[in-house]
């Protein structure tokens, strides 16, 4: 007789299997609750009501209504700059803990040589700048540790009056010392510029003993910047510019703690073999010492950082949020971003870059249901492909310049960008109108006449470079944002085109950098040939670019590329004052820059970028390059 | 029993000892080096001499026999070494309790496996050819032939994006607040469970579709006994042996797949770290993370070994 086990005593066992799976289930679905919302203490701080920062409840553009706007950098402005202490924002409340995505983990804690910007959002809420941003009106510039500013007559020196009430979180007051030690790290011509040091191209250089002979005493520091009193700083410039101001502004120039970078010998020089010891977050734990809205409380590498509230902070009634944790989702982690934000469990993500395209973007808007708000930032990142000019492939600048003639950017910016691209100019809409640079060889539409020239042409020169069937090619990328797509098509176009072919090899965000940095050792070609990079827009002005992309020792000119036609006109254009004049100069760099006579980037566009903000987060504004706004205290919650 | 015991345990030594031999060589013969890694960050140039500076002062410019004696002469007095990418932290300081949240995810993933697996293959071998038996066949078809990754994916996609079945954010310890912990922890050892599920359901299968034919059954049902307990103590007792071994070999897999699905499901373990670490060329922290885990396999599969002996008498005594 054939054994049931089916409605036998055995069955008797199956529910305390289906309890337990039923536990398992309970313990998913527990999951799934919302967590409650953190109480806000009803300490409404407002006795003033001033231009309040309203949660911003934006309806999405057309995503080309963001479009690149050309500025010019404004004259200096030679009268005193007196900045009022902010008042807590009418109506808001305290307390209550922020949510918030990282798109990768933080490279650096120290901002020394800093130019990435997952390392930027999470030093920034720790320090202050001399001055910054204003989080209300995001292009004006307002005081963070400076009460107020002038300009002398001639445009040439910046003189910071710094706040009376100050101290780092170990009760030691903060002084115009702080300020040299820490600035004069940035000027120091033996430490690489970064994002950090960025002004310096605008005041005096700073000059030391023996550069090459590894003596990097300054010799001139008070020509560069110097302070008059415990409470006033000043910094001299070559030329007058308003720039220097634009670039002090951002998030990276912060100070830091004087007597511990005074006291730690690794700190002055940068010295990748023996870095400073605020380089490590956990160190920054230990010390104790920061200024900023927030202090760092842990640091998990690769997965999450939490930050409590500052209960000293020297702006009266900042910040509003008693804590801020911030997780970690990498590319891998994309879906699960997805998912947090669909269940409510993040507040914002902290930036304008996280891993998500623009469509998904707008789909969480959708799903769910206007909570979360895109707020589009006008410059966002300057996508492009990034050659190496020491490798033998791209030698000749034939090859380079078939590159730029057979890329398809139209087919890009729909199959990546979801058409969101803001500009296809080399010089972001800075120089050249997009409608004049998107009827160039090489930029207009393949489906044109004219785009099959192009990509004849294309064919022309690589079969005179000596490559006419192409070449093998090892594309690197860093398996952040849509990175990885952005090769995959471009690697089809060449192949299709050009008979380039090639594997992609991805990396964590960090060690993409470190690959990137071979290429920089002296006689080295470095361990990559090619690749898809961005540079976000620091600020939204052509010297940016220029610093970023095409200058010696710039961000993302990792072959150390230069010319001297460009940097030319750089000097120039940086020192022109009428705007119309330097867009003349710019538009004649541009134009030389995309005949690719000599070049290291194929610009792909100026990409779009968004902050994604519940509605619940009120006192946020987007600001307008994706390089800044990361200290979060003016951030509050009304839930 | 015991010297069966003592005798396995003694197997451990030679066994570690071989794989710090070859996590250390293989280490060493990987393409990359460290100090290259390390001056090529951020934005400044770098001379050959300053190379091979940070060389000697990482010691990977000597002979890698002296690295090598060096390095286990550290181990065995507890000494994980210094991270070359965490700037000196100690490795013990990086890989400390991550360890043991991502054995807790392997152990809870195999948990899973098991409480799934047997009773759909128990169920499909007594009912062959039934509706569960499809359905339990399908399953661990689909289970066995998509990998880890794929399934964190369908995780996410169906259970998270889906039904909004989302472990809350950040970590707490299981010893701290245990109910969170699982909720945390539970879809990512799904997951990464899945096809250890799928494979021991086909296992518990065949292995109980062969003992329900043995006489020793029908003498039991013979003697009046009850289905459960011929089923539970003479059916599932002896076909509980393959399933030990094979939810030992897979003990070790499960190691693998933690590292992406602890990236996917944001669990704060070695995944991450070690992902991060490989391409650092940070030899030291690689090494810990890969003697820890190789050091917990062995452990696992002693423990199976062990049970055996308690399981089946002629293993005790052979």
């Amino acid at each position: 007789m054939k054994p049931s086990i089916l409605g036998r005593p055995f069955l008797r066992t199956l529910p305390l299997i289906a309890g337990a799976a039923a536990l398992m289930v309970g313990i998913a679905c527990g999951g799934a609750e919302t967590p409650a919302a953190p109480a806000a203490p009803a300490q409404p701080a407002a006795t003033q009501a001033p231009a309040v920062a309203q949660p911003t409840n934006t309806p999405i553009p057309e995503a080309m209504a963001a479009t690149a706007r050309p500025t010019n950098t404004p004259a200096p402005t030679a009268t005193p700059r007196v900045v009022a202490t902010p008042t807590p924002s009418a109506g808001a409340t305290y307390g209550g803990t922020l949510r918030m995505s990282a798109y990768a983990d933080t490279k650096d804690w120290d901002p020394l040589g800093s130019s990435s910007l997952s390392s930027v959002i999470s030093y920034s809420q720790l320090y202050n700048q001399i001055v910054q941003y204003d989080t209300v009106d995001t292009n004006a510039i307002t005081g963070d540790l400076a009460a107020s500013w002038d300009v002398s007559p001639d445009g040439l020196t910046y003189t910071f009056h710094l706040r009376d009430d100050m101290q780092w979180t170990d009760g030691t007051e903060i002084t115009s010392a702080d300020i040299i030690s820490t600035h004069s790290r940035y000027a120091n011509p033996c430490n690489s510029t970064g994002r950090s040091g960025l002004w310096r191209n605008y005041t005096v250089k700073m000059e030391v003993a023996d550069k090459d002979g590894g003596n990097c005493a300054p010799t001139n520091q008070d020509a560069v910047l110097r302070a008059i009193d415990d409470k006033t700083v000043e910094f001299n410039l070559q030329f007058a510019s308003g720039a220097f101001i634009k670039f002090l502004a951002i998030d990276y120039a912060k100070v830091l703690p004087g007597h511990l970078l005074d006291a730690d010998p690794n700190c002055a020089v940068r010295d990748a073999a023996n870095p400073c010891a605020l380089n490590l977050g956990e160190n920054i734990i230990e010390m104790g010492t920061t200024s900023g809205p927030y202090v760092l409380e842990e640091y998990q590498v690769g997965d999450f950082y939490y930050v409590n509230k500052n209960p000293d902070y020297f702006k009266d009634g900042r910040p509003y949020v008693d804590r801020i944790e911030h997780t970690i989702f990498t590319g891998q982690a994309k879906d699960t971003l997805i998912a947090n934000f669909e269940a409510g469990r993040l507040d914002m993500a902290n930036g304008g870059f996280t891993n998500l395209s623009p469509t998904q973007y707008f789909d969480l808007e959708k799903s769910t249901n206007g909570e979360y708000v895109a707020h589009p930032i006008a410059a966002g990142t300057n996508w492009g492909l990034m050659l190496n000019v020491k490798k033998p492939q791209f030698e000749s600048h034939l090859v380079r310049q078939a590159i730029n003639l057979a890329v398809d950017r139209q087919e890009i910016d729909e199959r990546v960008f979801d058409n969101s691209g803001g500009s296809y100019c080399p010089l972001m809409g800075l120089a050249h109108a997009n409608e004049v640079c998107t009827e160039w060889p090489g930029i207009r539409s393949k489906d044109s006449a004219g785009g099959q020239e192009d990509l004849a042409e294309a064919k022309r020169l690589m079969a005179e470079a000596g490559v006419a069937d192409g070449f093998e090619v090892q594309y690197t990328v860093r398996q952040v944002g849509n990175y990885p797509d952005q090769c995959q098509v471009v690697k089809q176009q060449l192949q299709d085109a050009l008979g380039i072919s090639g594997d992609i090899e991805t990396l964590p965000s960090a060690a993409g950098y470190a690959k990137y940095g071979t290429a920089r050792a002296e006689g080295s070609s470095g361990d990559w040939e090619i690749s898809c990079q961005g540079e976000g827009m620091v600020v939204f002005d052509a010297d940016a670019v220029y610093g970023g992309v095409y200058l010696k020792g710039g961000t993302r000119n990792y072959t150390d590329w230069s010319n001297d036609s460009v940097v030319d006109w750089f000097e120039r254009q940086k020192v022109e004052l009428d705007a119309d004049a330097r867009r003349e100069i710019n538009k004649e760099a541009e134009l030389w820059l995309h005949s690719f006579e000599d070049n290291h980037w194929v610009t792909l566009q100026l990409g779009q970028l968004f902050w994604l903000v519940h509605q619940d987060v009120k006192g946020f504004t987007a600001p307008s390059t994706v390089q800044y706004q990361f200290k979060h205290e003016d951030l509050w919650l009304d839930r | 029993m015991r010297q069966y015991a003592l005798k396995r345990i003694a197997l451990i030594i030679p066994t570690v000892l071989l794989v710090t031999i070859i996590v250390f060589t293989v280490m060493r013969l990987l393409p990359g080096d460290p100090a290259l890694v390390i001056l090529s960050e951020g934005d400044a140039s770098f001379t050959q001499e300053e190379l091979e500076d940070l060389r000697r002062q990482l010691g990977t410019d000597r002979p890698i026999v002296v690295q090598y004696v060096d390095w286990i002469g550290g181990l065995v007095q507890g000494d994980l070494g210094t991270s070359i990418w965490r700037s000196g932290q100690p490795v013990s300081k990086l890989v400390g309790d991550r360890i043991f949240r991502t054995l807790e995810l392997a152990v809870l993933a195999i948990l899973i496996a098991v409480l799934f697996a047997v009773p759909l293959g128990v169920i499909s071998a007594i009912k062959p050819d039934s509706v569960i038996d499809y359905f339990s066949r399908v399953i661990a078809l689909v289970g066995i032939s998509i990998p880890t990754f794929f399934a964190g994916l369908l995780v996410v996609l169906v259970l998270s994006r889906g039904f909004g079945w989302l472990p809350p954010l950040g970590y707490e310890d299981l010893w701290d607040n245990p109910w969170k912990n699982l909720q945390q922890m539970f879809l990512p050892a799904l997951a990464l469970g899945f096809y250890d599920m799928a494979f021991i359901a086909r296992v518990t299968r065949s292995s109980m579709m062969e003992i329900i034919r043995e006489d020793y059954m029908r003498t039991a049902r013979a003697k009046g006994l009850g289905e459960r307990i011929v089923l539970v103590r003479h059916g599932l007792k002896n076909a509980v042996l393959p399933i030990l071994t094979i939810s030992g070999w897979q003990f070790g897999r499960l190691f693998g797949g933690t590292v992406i699905i602890e990236s996917i499901f944001k669990v704060p373990g070695i995944g991450t770290l070690l992902i991060e670490t490989v391409f650092q060329r940070d030899f030291p922290t690689i090494q810990a993370i890969i003697i820890v885990i190789a050091v917990s396999i062995v452990i696992i599969n002693l423990l199976v070994d062990l049970l055996y002996g308690l399981l089946d008498p002629r293993i005790r005594y052979a």
